[in-house]
């Protein structure tokens, strides 16, 4: 399970994505093993969940 | 001043000092001699594939059974310490599992980048050597072998275990791949595995002694030895090498600091060597701190410049002071902690990282940290 995370003004941060169970901030990137494994989740039709508001 | 020149063993000197024969650098396994454990020294109830103790060295564990992994001493009545040795890494079997699709393996993975001087993909494609010590309460066969994760092939060998609880030096040598490259960047290029454990599913076929396309049931080929299936099972490893040459020579040992700079290029902690990552922490131990003296709302925040560039942007995991994940302890006058409070924002790069807090009304944050680009 991943969430969104927020920028201070409010906008999505595009850069990173927060893994749940550990709060593991990932960066967007593709050479990141952790993102890797992101993007397989996503391509298994699932959906992170939306940012907490700042 | 007289020397011994052999092309396996070097240069020997009248005083019996060895110059290796190949050059600084030659060993593109690292930390071979299990020397670094910044994750843990000892992990139980593994029953999952991935990185737990020695650094750099993962575990892939599928289909079922438990195991206990830890970084060994060797004393001065094992072989493997007589050749300068003092670390190894054991794989313990706690609850043994055996069905045809189950396998367990011992396995660094390799930048492709650090591989371009053997020149793969072309008609000088060198061959390699993989050396090792490894000792097991079981005898048998067991496969060592390559894979290119960029042109999904493989190249296999086997090896003898002859002896039960006895350190063996073992070598085996491929032959360089004349048709595929490694691609030049950091993502994952070579698997190189000691086959630990598994079924028929990945033995049922031929061994791979020349580089071919990548097939399940050739994987483990002619390997008789599994680890998995007895709790009374375990196997340990040392001094893996694997160098551009079609003999093994010494072993390159590097100095502490050198190795660890290596690892980190993986793997950073705020965690001083020798605590395990997760162990009690405070904020004057095992933490980062981050102090900025005002009770104004506001962004705060500072970067870490990191002691060596890391593989790729990594992962970030933060632990407060009582070591809840994803959490964060806040300062306030007097020193005074709170605990469980959520960041509001961090970035990483391959040099540096950062956490914020947002609108905050505190005087600093404590944090301990990993920083992970594992392969």
């Amino acid at each position: 399970m991943y969430k969104k995370l927020s920028n201070i003004d409010g906008t999505e941060n595009i850069e990173q994505i927060q893994r749940i169970v550990d709060g593991a901030y990932i960066p967007r990137i593709e050479a990141n093993t952790d993102y890797q494994a992101y993007l397989e989740w996503l391509a298994e039709g699932n959906t992170p969940e939306e940012a907490d508001e700042t | 001043m007289s020397v011994a020149i052999n092309g396996t063993n070097g240069i020997t000197y009248n005083d019996g000092s060895l110059q290796p024969s190949a050059p600084v650098g030659k060993n593109l396994i690292i930390n071979g001699n299990m020397q670094i454990a910044q994750r843990a020294t000892s992990v139980t109830g593994i029953t999952s594939g991935g990185y737990y103790t020695v650094d750099r060295w993962q575990q892939t564990l599928s289909g079922g059974g438990t195991y206990t992994q830890a970084q060994t001493a060797l004393t001065s009545s094992d072989a493997a310490f007589a050749d300068g040795f003092s670390q190894s890494v054991k794989y313990d079997c706690t609850t043994a599992y055996t069905s045809a699709n189950s396998f367990s393996v011992h396995r660094q993975i390799i930048e492709g980048q650090n591989l371009q001087q053997l020149a793969y993909g072309t008609s000088s494609a060198k061959s390699v050597t993989l050396s090792f010590w490894v000792k097991s309460n079981v005898t048998g066969t067991a496969v060592a072998s390559l894979y290119s994760a960029d042109s999904s092939r493989q190249i296999s060998q086997t090896y003898t275990i002859d002896a039960t609880n006895t350190w063996e030096y073992k070598t085996v040598t491929f032959a360089g791949d004349t048709a595929s490259a490694f691609d030049n960047d950091n993502a994952a290029s070579l698997y190189v595995n000691l086959v630990m454990a598994t079924g028929t599913d990945y033995t049922s076929g031929t061994l791979r002694s020349t580089w071919t396309t990548y097939a399940n049931a050739d994987f483990a080929a002619g390997q008789t030895i599994d680890i998995s299936a007895s709790t009374s099972n375990d196997i340990s490893f040392t001094g893996v090498q694997l160098e551009a040459n079609t003999t093994a020579t010494p072993f390159e040992n590097l100095q502490y600091g050198q190795q660890l700079a290596l690892c980190q290029r993986y793997l950073q902690s705020s965690w001083s060597q020798g605590s395990a990552i997760g162990s009690a922490v405070s904020i004057t131990t095992n933490s980062t701190q981050q102090s900025w003296g005002s009770n104004n709302a506001g962004i705060a925040g500072q970067a870490f410049l990191l002691p060596v560039t890391m593989r790729t942007s990594p992962t970030l995991v933060v632990y407060d002071m009582a070591l809840n994940v994803g959490k964060v302890t806040t300062l306030g006058n007097g020193a005074a902690q709170i605990n469980n409070v959520a960041a509001n924002n961090s970035a990483t790069t391959t040099n540096m990282f950062y956490v914020r807090m947002y609108a905050n009304s505190k005087v600093g944050i404590a944090f301990a940290h990993t920083l992970t680009a594992e392969l």
